[in-house]
């Protein structure tokens, strides 16, 4: 499997998976509203169009019951020492029963999600999955595992 | 809940009539389509089925995706009676973004998640509303993850959606500033928000939360300020104003309640700022600025603290307040208005400092041009206002408080003002080891003339009292280390160059006089000290007499036909030496004082005899 590495997150790609990464111009540097962007990375086993949302809007949508969007995102350095991330590690192999139709941040009929908080290497991660349906539970879940399973990290690259 | 469910309408209908600030008057559909004028908004409030089918004003302006099965969560100003607000049993689970929005004037509008608490029962379900917004209430497990980082995830689910044009990271101090951009639910909104370009006044009433909020419903329609200066709206708590040179800021309960009849160019001028949380989060601060008053920045601070009241400080004494640390230095929290000195002149306010929610300490800031801007506290505070404040002896405060290199020793000079000047000048010293005493006038010059509290009189012990004998006035000393018998005792003063120091054990024979016969009077002079035939000598003149101290006579006391004798005789230095004695009367009615080298014998009516 290739890899593909954004802003120093490092995953696999399976093979006939799509993975994009959305780095802000100036990682870490403040917007003009006073808010901070950080890095994230999509995962599909579909095409992923331009213009999506850092929790999938804009591909969830268009998931197939067999469709899958891997989403990780990276939060403030800070974060990385509150209750919210205290997970010292990535998920590295999801059940099929931790997934169901309310963990979603759109709750699409049909559709399981899952949600983990965590971090690595000193960087508070957050780790989405959505399956379209479960035909996707079955048979793209291996997937997903060997790509969190191979998730690795950089040191902190920003400065905030 | 009937109220809420009231209010909440009358929030729908004030909406539209501030949304008047477009254009004023009626709100239809096609008078708002030309007020909008606004292609941007058209699509965000989907203004072609707002325009061409039959619905009501409330299905357009819930924007897209407004359906329960759209699987979008309900705003909650939907679902909180009103009030844009996290409902009871939430808390703030996270915030995203859309850039460029119509709702918040081309600056970003913000969507701040509501999760419920872990111990809440919301179940999931679609909006019962009747208007548009029929979006999904407690139905996805999800966390944003930027506010609350504190709380773990337990798996709530997000039971509504707060719009804000206020950054989330202002708005709520518990959010982060990571951010997140979602333009898909830019179009989104309902009835109980504003419109696109709404006016600025009702944006920063819905970003507080709206009817639900701290402001309360409207009251009364926005009005325009006088002298051109901006717009206001009155609500049940307060109100908001637009000031142009300063910008859209409310102004509530408790504050409110107070500053309302001050607020103006007449008065204190116009917020500057939203009310802050202050220290220990015992109360609110809000800022005013006035520009018609030609000063730069803020020119009044409204302070509301729960056990002391709601009261305003400008001025000068804002001024001084702020060099010593505002709220969390010297003083404290306001418990006064800046008001104006008893002369008109000047201005000054009362202040105190809490611990655990109780007074600590009182204190005060006077600003007057005689004497500056200066504060006083704790016991020097309640020592002048014992001593009758401005109105007293010591006038005003004329210094801050002076450290005087002993523990818990202070010291503030005070001056008696008359219009711009200064006629007399005092001081109030405290000490753990002496007490707080004030000391003014003739008798404190002579103090600092001395040294103050490094001269030999040390600090004061008592206030400035009338002497025993009511021929003037004295006050007592003492040093901070151990005193000796050249050390401590009284300034005594009969008025302007009749004010002399008596040193140790000086001060305890006049005091004993003053207390008993009464043979000396009141110093006319200094101590002179000097050796007679190798030994030491301290004498001091009274307007009657006169105290010699040596070792081979203590504090011996002269007066009359005797001390007039030994004088003449050439006193310490002739022939008689140095007194042993004080002048004692007799049984016969005769009086006697001995000397190293005789006695001298006074006869009632006659002369003085040597022997």
């Amino acid at each position: 499997m290739r890899t593909f590495d954004t802003a120093g997150i490092v995953v696999p790609v399976p093979p006939g998976w799509e993975a994009r990464g959305v780095v802000p111009p100036a990682p870490a540097a403040r917007l003009p509203d006073g808010s901070v962007a950080y890095p994230y990375v999509h995962l599909a086993n579909v095409a992923l169009p331009p213009g999506r949302a850092p929790y999938g809007g804009g591909v969830v949508e268009h998931l197939g019951p067999e469709g899958v969007l891997l989403a990780l995102l990276e939060f403030a350095p800070g974060s990385a020492r509150t209750a919210l991330f205290t997970s010292h590690d990535a998920p590295r192999r999801l059940r099929p029963t931790e997934f169901s139709g309310a963990q979603l941040q759109r709750t699409l009929r049909g559709q399981l999600g899952l949600q983990r908080f965590f971090q690595l290497g000193g960087r508070a991660l957050c780790c989405y999955v959505v399956m379209g349906g479960p035909p996707a539970l079955r048979h793209a879940l291996g997937d997903v595992n060997r790509v969190l399973t191979g998730l690795r990290v950089h040191e902190v690259v920003t400065s905030r | 809940m009937s109220h809420r469910r009231d209010a909440a309408r009358a929030t729908d209908r004030w909406v539209r009539r501030l949304s008047g600030a477009l254009g004023g008057g009626t709100w239809s559909r096609r008078s708002f389509l030309a007020r909008t004028s606004i292609v941007g908004s058209a699509v965000a409030m989907d203004l072609k089925a707002f325009a061409l089918k039959p619905v009501s004003a409330y299905d357009a302006v819930c924007g897209t995706m407004s359906a329960c099965g759209d699987a979008f969560t309900a705003f909650c100003c939907t679902i909180n009676h009103g009030a844009n607000l996290c409902p009871e049993t939430t808390y703030v689970g996270g915030w995203w973004k859309a850039d460029r929005s119509v709702f918040c004037h081309g600056a970003p509008r913000y969507y701040v998640d509501c999760n419920g608490t872990a111990d809440a029962h919301w179940g999931c379900h679609c909006s019962e509303s009747p208007t548009c917004d029929r979006r999904k209430v407690a139905c996805n497990v999800f966390r944003y993850g930027n506010c609350n980082l504190q709380i773990a995830n337990h798996g709530t689910a997000v039971v509504c959606r707060v719009v804000t044009c206020t950054p989330p990271w202002q708005w709520d101090p518990t959010c982060t500033e990571t951010s997140f951009s979602d333009e898909v639910t830019g179009t989104q909104t309902a009835p109980c928000l504003p419109p696109p370009y709404a006016s600025p006044i009702l944006v920063k009433w819905s970003d507080g939360g709206g009817a639900g909020g701290a402001l309360g419903p409207p009251r009364g329609e926005p009005r325009s300020l006088t002298d051109g200066d901006g717009t206001w709206a009155r609500f049940e708590h307060g109100a908001v104003y637009d000031v142009h040179w300063l910008g859209v800021y409310a102004v509530t309960d408790p504050i409110w309640a107070v500053v309302r009849p001050r607020i103006g160019r007449d008065g204190i001028g116009f917020p500057a700022g939203d009310a802050t949380r202050l220290r220990a989060d015992d109360g609110w601060s809000q800022a005013f600025a006035n520009r018609s008053s030609g000063q730069q920045g803020v020119d009044a601070e409204a302070v509301a603290v729960r056990p002391l009241g709601t009261h305003v400080v400008t001025g000068a004494v804002l001024s001084k307040w702020h060099a010593l640390g505002a709220q969390a230095g010297l003083l404290g929290y306001p418990t006064s208005d800046t008001v104006p000195t008893a002369d008109g002149l000047g201005t000054q306010g009362e202040f105190a400092k809490l611990h655990h929610g109780a007074v600590r300490y009182r204190g005060a800031i006077v600003a007057h041009p005689a004497t500056g801007a200066h504060a006083l506290c704790g016991r020097i505070y309640e020592k002048w206002r014992a001593l009758g404040g401005e109105q007293g002896p010591l006038g005003l405060p004329a210094s801050d408080r002076l450290g005087l290199g002993a523990r818990h020793a202070y010291r503030n000079d005070f001056a008696l003002p008359s219009g711009a000047r200064v006629t007399s000048r005092g001081a109030i010293v405290a000490t753990d080891e002496l007490g707080t005493w004030g000391v003014w006038g003739f008798i404190h010059a002579r103090w600092v003339a001395d040294g103050a509290q490094h001269g030999p009189l040390g600090c004061p012990n008592s206030d400035v009292v009338a002497t025993p004998d009511g021929n003037g006035t004295y006050a007592t000393f003492h040093p901070l280390v151990a005193a000796t018998a050249t050390t401590g005792g009284a300034i005594v003063s009969a008025g302007g160059p009749g004010t002399w120091p008596l040193l140790g054990s000086l001060f305890a024979t006049w005091l004993a006089d003053q207390h008993g016969p009464r043979v000396l009077g009141m110093p006319i002079g200094p101590e002179v000290d000097k050796s007679v035939g190798g030994l030491a000598l301290r004498t001091q003149p009274f307007s009657s007499g006169a105290v010699y101290d040596s070792p081979v006579g203590p504090s011996c006391v002269l007066y009359g036909a005797i001390l007039q004798q030994y004088a003449a005789d050439g006193g310490p230095t002739g022939s008689l030496g140095l007194p042993t004695s004080s002048v004692v009367v007799l049984p016969s009615g005769n009086e006697r004082a001995t000397f190293q080298f005789g006695t001298l014998t006074a006869t009632p009516g006659g002369g003085v005899t040597r022997t």
